[in-house]
């Protein structure tokens, strides 16, 4: 009696252990250990195969470096954007992500790594058995030791020698455009100027920065600016404020860089400003990436920027550039028209962004 | 002008069994002090607020002379009737000397504040009530008995030809109820209003030598002056086998062995 | 309280709170993040100098409407505080007591959700902030019971379900971007100012004062309580419903141009009553003038000292509570004696 209720239990238990004990056996994972970017220092499987990029500074090396296939999917701000499906037309496979997503969701999509945008979101996700690596948007004290930490991170994590290769020519064009641009200007007699960043990426208005720690202010101080920013306590100053500050030049990114610029041209108290009298406010452009995000195009941001600002000194084919890069990274080839939309802030038809 | 009302029955819940008030029909003279009598929970409090308009009737008219209180207007009405509630419910930090100015209401239109012949009306009748040195004081400052006289005061501000009291003498020391009490038989010789007061201690109508409405479980059982009413023998039925008449102060007194 | 006493104090208190005020409301124009020397600041106003271009814009543009805008709404919720207070006969009460505050947070909050323009996040709160307070008489209406009690129960059931609709709300706008939105909404700011808002705001605020300080007399009345109010001549019903009707639009008008600012209405009633009684004709006019420059100090303060704006309730939050321990401490005596403030 027993016996005959206990046989099938037996057999179910056994089955159930060879099951696992088969799934265990097969390829032997090969993994690494890795610090992120806020210093926690976790185990991961090297090669992971469903990445979910929810920072939103990571969607974008990935892809230039030939990872796309990796990805699983990005954060929804990244991919809404009108330039990515033209781009690269594959991330419209890609899943559409939250900034906060559950375990069970990752778990359920059989994500094997997230980049996570702060330190509470990977460390809940590293407890609930989801891989996870902090790439923050801003460093401590400031970006400066981490403009090549991505790129560093991705040759670690990824073998193949493309991929490092790949890292070593973007980190080398990088540094080549920031010396490249600051050695010229240092030819030259040019007092400090003051840049307000308007971040432009909500539809928050022109009291929107980044402050000290983010890219934006690494940027700008490496090309010789003063930049607002860092001198703010937070990243909404009141209108007063920025009047107060008086900058010397603007610089709007985002979608919603030209009702920006529109409000800064029409709207008081920034009608009676210098720089916007003197017409020294500046779109930056929005590609795969906003160009003063962290990404393929970085080395063209610095370019753009000398351009627009010290026209007397740099004359740089940016339109030429920007053709080029794209083609070598993403594999598409871009009209003049449509370069022209990008470097103004427009989407791939010339219309608005937002 | 005399009050009368027909047929007058009055329920809280609609739904209830019994009525709180059945068929009230009463007649009331001009310049006559009234003492509605009976135990708690009788009715009498309910038919003084009727009277007041502040409940409606469920059957029956109230009527002032020939006019349907029904169909008065509140300020009309307030013009009429005045009311002394049992238990104030007023504000403790509004001062005195206020607060018997808002008994002028009825005489001005809704833009206006007292003003300088309202409040000579209210030191006047301060004066006349022994008040004047609460004037100054907050409605919380004063003891219960001195609040009892502030009510009354107010009433007699309204200049109303009828003065209504829900049991004035309820929350009061024997002191200040025979203080009140005569007060109360002052103003219906001096200034010829009608006085209907509720209670339910027996002599208080005779201190008053009112006309008695007895009432007991919402029906008028007997009426009649009070020499004639408040006699043992009509009170048992009401009061039970212990009422006695006790002749010890000089004049006859309900009491209780 | 001796009437001669109250009376002077009150007509010494409201001239030196119109002069306070118009103190107040000079610093404001004066005083910001961008700093204006006193010569330049009357240059600026009373000349055409183009050299001061910048100066007179941030005085005309920025600081004059938020100060008009901060003035008015000011005045719009001392008066509603002091009104439900009176009322219900309650010194705690605040404007919110019927819902209009969290109704209108709703209405803002779904307006910004749907991604509407600012006009017509204005236009949200304010609607569905009345919506709130009429569904709330609507419920102590099935209570068939007209009583005051009722009435704040009601208040407090529909208020719990706008606030339980606000954090649904809040939840579904799971995007970084509407979230923070709607909570700096609700932290309250003058930074939308402009005149065109400030002329629907001045209109209505200064007619539901016009028909206050008609109906003083009667408020003082209402809050007897009904057997008190009805049997002296007044329609409590009518004066009652009236109040609440000028109380909930003087608070909606101010909540949907600049979010939800705390303690106003709670404190400013207090103040005036320990200088001028409790009488209506008085204490009115001391809320319009004590309400008004209270705002005006607190939208300084939350706009000049920091690079970026303090939310308003944060500010009137801080301020406010350290005033009410202060008044509490000055009624001490009488809160012993009496065991009421």
């Amino acid at each position: 009696m027993l016996k005959s209720k206990f046989l099938p239990f037996l057999v179910a238990v056994t089955s159930l252990g060879v099951i696992t004990g088969c799934s265990n056996k097969g390829e032997t994972q090969e993994t690494i250990s890795v610090t992120d970017m806020v210093g926690t220092t976790i185990t991961i499987n090297k090669n992971p195969k469903k990445v979910a990029c929810v920072s939103r500074t990571t969607y974008d090396l990935l892809v230039a470096y030939g990872l796309g296939d990796k990805i699983d999917g990005a954060y929804k701000g990244t991919l809404n954007n009108d330039w990515v499906p033209l781009i690269y037309p594959e991330s419209k496979n890609h899943y559409v992500y939250e900034y906060q997503n559950s375990s069970e969701l990752f778990l359920s999509r059989g994500v094997d790594l997230v980049f996570a945008p702060e330190k509470y979101i990977a460390d809940d996700l590293n407890a609930h058995g989801v891989p996870a690596l902090c790439v923050s948007l801003y460093g401590n004290p400031t970006f400066d030791n981490y403009v090549t930490f991505l790129s560093q991170l991705v040759t670690k994590i990824w073998d193949g020698d493309d991929i490092k290769a790949k890292a070593a020519v973007w980190e080398n064009k990088v540094t080549t455009a920031i010396s490249e641009v600051t050695t010229e200007l240092a030819k030259h007699d040019i007092t400090k100027k003051k840049v307000f960043y308007v971040r432009g990426d909500k539809d928050k208005g022109v009291g929107y920065t980044d402050n000290q720690g983010s890219f934006t202010e690494y940027a700008y101080r490496s090309l010789g600016f003063d930049f607002i920013g860092a001198s703010l306590t937070t990243n909404k100053p009141s209108q007063e404020e920025i009047v107060a500050q008086n900058p010397d030049i603007f610089v709007c990114g985002g979608q919603y860089q030209n009702k920006n610029i529109n409000a800064l041209k029409t709207e008081e108290p920034y009608t009676n400003l210098d720089a916007v009298k003197n017409n020294k406010v500046y779109n930056i452009p929005i590609g795969f990436t906003a160009f003063e995000q962290l990404s393929a195009m970085t080395p063209i941001f610095f370019y753009d920027q000398a351009n627009k600002i010290y026209p007397e000194y740099f004359s740089y084919d940016i339109s030429n550039m920007v053709k080029t890069t794209i083609k070598e990274y993403f594999g598409t080839d871009l009209t003049d028209d449509q370069v022209s939309y990008m470097l103004n802030g427009l989407n791939p038809q010339g219309g608005s962004l937002y | 002008m005399s009050i009368k009302t027909s047929n007058l029955s009055f329920k809280y819940d609609k739904k209830a069994a019994k009525p709180v008030l059945n068929s009230i029909n009463l007649n009331i003279k001009e310049g006559s002090v009234n003492v509605l009598l009976g135990l708690n929970g009788c009715g009498k409090t309910t038919l003084i607020k009727l009277l007041a308009g502040l409940e409606k009737p469920l059957e029956g008219i109230i009527e002032y002379g020939l006019f349907d209180l029904q169909k008065m207007k509140i300020r009309e009405r307030a013009k009429t009737f005045s009311y002394v509630p049992q238990q104030a419910n007023v504000t403790n930090d509004v001062p005195v000397r206020q607060y018997l100015s808002y008994g002028t209401t009825n005489t001005l239109a809704f833009y206006e504040h007292p003003g300088k012949e309202e409040m000579e009306l209210v030191e006047a009748t301060a004066e006349k009530l022994h008040i004047t040195h609460l004037l100054d004081k907050n409605l919380g400052e004063i003891s219960g008995g001195e609040l009892q006289i502030v009510l009354i005061a107010c009433a007699l501000i309204q200049k109303t030809p009828v003065i209504l009291l829900d049991e004035p003498t309820s929350a009061l020391d024997m002191k200040n109820q025979n203080l009140v009490l005569s007060l109360l038989k002052d103003i219906s010789k001096e200034e010829n209003k009608t006085i209907i007061l509720s209670t339910h201690n027996p002599n208080h109508a005779l201190f008053l030598n009112a006309n008695v409405v007895l009432i007991h479980n919402g029906v008028v059982c007997d009426e009649g002056p009070a020499k004639d009413l408040i006699k043992v023998d009509k009170l048992v039925p009401i009061y039970g086998d212990h009422v006695c008449v006790s002749k010890d102060l000089g004049y006859e007194e309900i009491s209780f062995k | 309280m001796n009437e001669k006493v109250l009376k002077r104090r009150t007509i010494i208190s409201f001239i030196i709170s119109i002069a306070v005020f118009a103190i107040i409301f000079a610093l404001a124009l004066m005083l910001g993040r961008y700093k204006i020397g006193i010569g330049d600041f009357f240059k600026a106003v009373f000349t055409d100098d183009s050299s001061l271009d910048t100066q007179r814009s941030i005085i005309t543009n920025l600081r004059f409407p938020r100060t008009i805008m901060a003035a008015f709404v000011g005045i719009g919720l001392s008066l509603s505080g002091l009104l439900y207070q009176e009322t219900f006969r309650n010194k705690l009460v605040s404007p919110d007591l019927l819902g209009v505050s969290t109704g209108a947070s709703v209405g803002a909050a779904l307006a910004i959700v749907l991604g509407l323009s600012s006009a017509l996040i204005s236009v949200f709160a304010f609607v569905i902030g009345l919506l709130t307070v009429f569904a709330t008489v609507l419920i102590s209406k099935l209570f068939r019971n007209g009583s005051s009690t009722i009435l704040l129960l009601s208040g407090i059931i529909v208020g719990g379900f706008m606030s339980a609709i606000l954090s649904m709300i809040k939840y579904f706008s799971s995007d970084i971007t509407t979230l923070a939105s709607i909570t700096y909404w609700l932290m309250g700011s003058f930074e939308s100012a402009d005149m065109n808002r400030n002329y629907i705001l001045m209109g209505v605020v200064v007619v539901c004062v016009i028909v206050l300080l008609l109906i003083s007399h009667p408020i003082n009345l209402v809050n007897q309580g009904k057997a008190e109010a009805q049997t002296k001549g007044i329609n409590y019903n009518f004066y009652r419903g009236l109040i609440i009707v000028l109380s909930t639009v003087l608070t909606a008008i101010s909540v949907c141009f600049c979010g939800t600012i705390s303690w106003i209405g709670l404190v400013i009633p207090h103040i005036v009553r320990l200088l001028a009684g409790r009488d209506a004709k008085r204490t009115i006019p001391l809320c319009i003038t004590f309400g008004g420059t209270f705002t005006i100090l607190v939208d300084i303060l939350s706009r000049t000292f920091t690079d970026s704006e303090i939310p308003l309730s944060a500010v009137t939050g801080l301020i406010g509570t350290l005033i009410f321990v202060v008044i509490l401490i000055v009624k001490r005596s009488k809160l012993n004696e009496h065991k009421d403030i």
